[in-house]
């Protein structure tokens, strides 16, 4: 199977569909990416905007990488962000703060009493990051990036990632109502023997 | 298992995936994308990026929201008074919008900052913007408009002279069609210049066009955006706007690409002058004399009207000079937060910028 580096290349050698299938590849990702950051609707409606400025952007693609996602990410990201420039204040999509709502998708550790407000704590502790901490955390834990892929996202060195990362960790971890979440739920799974 | 603060995270970051549709149609967008080129500003309502969603979230109306703002402290009040009849834009034979003639604090502004001919300097505008939505923290956004058009934005001064390095530039052209706009408003046909504010960001009115014109470039816009009307429970309508929702539609563009050109040519007198001018003739926008933190100011209110009913937007600027202060946005949604932003606006020379001395 071609690398993703092969189907940039390809497409930009007149082949439009290789970059097409390079799409489908990541579609789903991606979606679920932008989905997270400015909503279902919204992301609709993004995403084909992704695909239109990676089409347009893609002689600058570093083709030592044979993976295009993070390049992918990084487009989706920009694109979030302008996103969020354009919109009227009043609707605007909170970041990585404003988690899915009991509506949506969120539905941990049902089994846990909650005596802590799992959404109340972790928003809480969210706010508390700095921008980028919150940046470098989205994409490790919710995109499933390493740090060193994250940095590549961010257009930053992979040293700094990392650094944002422990810091992000530290302070949730640091944070009281997140550490009284943790402590809950692991003794939970200790009680049930996990 | 030991469960962790990543694990956490990951949790509260599951999504679904999108509906199959969406990715079909994303897909589409990139084939057609890479069929086509660009249509010319305002003769297709194909919308691009970020003003495509920006100008279609509120569906059917087409009415979009522009800035927020600080509401200033309010004195005098200037009416806007027209002595000719209300704002009827859009002549389709004759491809003429109708303006009203319009004196108003305004125009006399205009004519003020037109006569102050002091070069700016640099090559672009940085615009340093801090926005608070409710009681949230206020976040603060560096945005830079380069003389030749482009938009460049970080949220630091060094995230934005990685994007500049980068080349991350999303204006789509539409800032520099707007402030072109205000700049021939400045000093020319107010009719024109409307036309020409209204189209320097795409959309389907076919201002200026036939009858039959307008009916297929509403048609061409239609068929593209039958898929989201249905997503989003509205009908598809028939036909392009006309009399006061296509007049109350005109005012929205005006005040939403006027602001654009507010930010994107806040250095630029000529600008300013351009688009105040274009403000003073849509009847849905007041002026009232303010002072802010003791500089005397001109507090620009935009009516529901022009946001279909569902907000209202407050700018701020300096009486002399034009330039934005503060804005304010409050949808008249029960129970909806009123967003504040305050503005710093000076002139800057980009290799400043990526050199980091600016």
């Amino acid at each position: 199977m071609a690398s993703d580096a092969e189907l940039i290349a390809r497409s930009l050698n007149g082949d439009d569909e290789a970059f097409v299938d390079l799409v489908a590849r990541h579609e789903v990702a991606i979606g679920r990416y932008l989905s997270r950051r400015v909503g279902v609707a919204a992301a609709e409606d993004l995403l084909g905007d992704v695909w239109v400025a990676a089409f347009a952007s893609r002689r600058t693609y570093d083709p030592a990488y044979a993976d295009a996602r993070p390049w992918l990410y990084t487009v989706a990201l920009n694109r979030v962000r302008k996103h969020w420039r354009s919109l009227p204040p009043e609707d605007l999509v909170p970041d990585l703060t404003d988690l899915p709502g009991p509506s949506g998708y969120w539905d941990p550790w049902p089994a846990v009493e909650t005596r802590v407000d799992t959404r109340a704590a972790l928003r809480e502790a969210l706010a508390g990051l700095r921008p980028d901490e919150r940046e470098v955390l989205t994409l490790v834990a919710g995109e499933d990036l390493t740090a060193a892929d994250a940095a590549r996202v961010l257009g930053i060195p992979a040293g700094t990632a990392r650094r944002l990362l422990h810091q992000a960790r530290a302070t949730l971890r640091r944070s009281p109502p997140v550490a009284a979440l943790l402590a809950e739920l692991n003794s939970v799974n200790v009680k049930d023997g996990e | 298992m030991i469960v962790d603060e990543m694990d956490l995270v990951s949790r509260a970051l599951e999504v679904e995936p999108l509906r199959p549709q969406a990715y079909e149609q994303a897909r589409a967008k990139l084939r057609d994308e890479m069929a086509r080129s660009v249509p010319e500003a305002g003769t297709v309502g194909r919308l691009r990026g970020p003003r495509r969603t920006q100008r279609t979230q509120r569906a059917r109306q087409f009415v979009v929201t522009g800035l927020g703002a600080l509401a200033a402290s309010v004195a005098v009040v200037f009416a806007v008074v027209s002595t000719s009849s209300p704002a009827t834009p859009g002549d389709p034979a004759t491809g003429a919008p109708v303006s009203p003639v319009i004196e108003s604090e305004l125009v006399a502004l205009a004519s003020r900052i037109t006569a102050a001919t002091a070069p700016a300097s640099g090559d672009a505008s940085l615009v340093i913007r801090s926005q608070k939505i409710g009681d949230g923290a206020a976040e603060v956004s560096y945005n830079l408009y380069t003389d030749d058009g482009d938009y460049y934005a970080g949220g630091d001064e060094t995230s934005l002279a990685q994007a500049i390095s980068a080349g991350e530039e999303y204006s789509d052209g539409i800032y520099a069609r707007e402030v072109e706009a205000a700049l021939y408003a400045a000093d020319g046909d107010l009719d024109t210049a409307r036309t020409k504010m209204v189209n320097a960001a795409p959309n389907a009115f076919g201002l200026g066009l036939s009858e039959a014109e307008r009916q297929k470039i509403w048609d061409r816009q239609m068929k593209a955006d039958a898929e989201m009307y249905r997503f989003k429970g509205y009908e598809v309508p028939e036909h392009p706007p006309t009399g006061k929702e296509l007049e109350n539609l005109v005012g929205n563009r005006l005040w939403i690409n006027g602001m654009d050109a507010l930010s994107a040519g806040a250095g630029e007198p000529q600008v300013r002058a351009g688009v105040l001018r274009l403000l003073s003739s849509v009847p849905g926008v007041s002026v009232e004399e303010s002072t802010t933190h003791g500089v005397p100011t001109l507090t620009l209110s935009a009516g529901p009207d022009l946001f279909s009913g569902g907000a209202s937007e407050v700018l701020t600027i300096d009486a002399q000079t034009g330039t934005p202060i503060t804005s304010s946005s409050q949808s008249l949604e029960k129970g909806a937060d009123s967003s504040h932003s305050t503005y710093r606006v000076s002139r800057v020379t980009v290799a400043d910028l990526t050199d980091g001395k600016s």
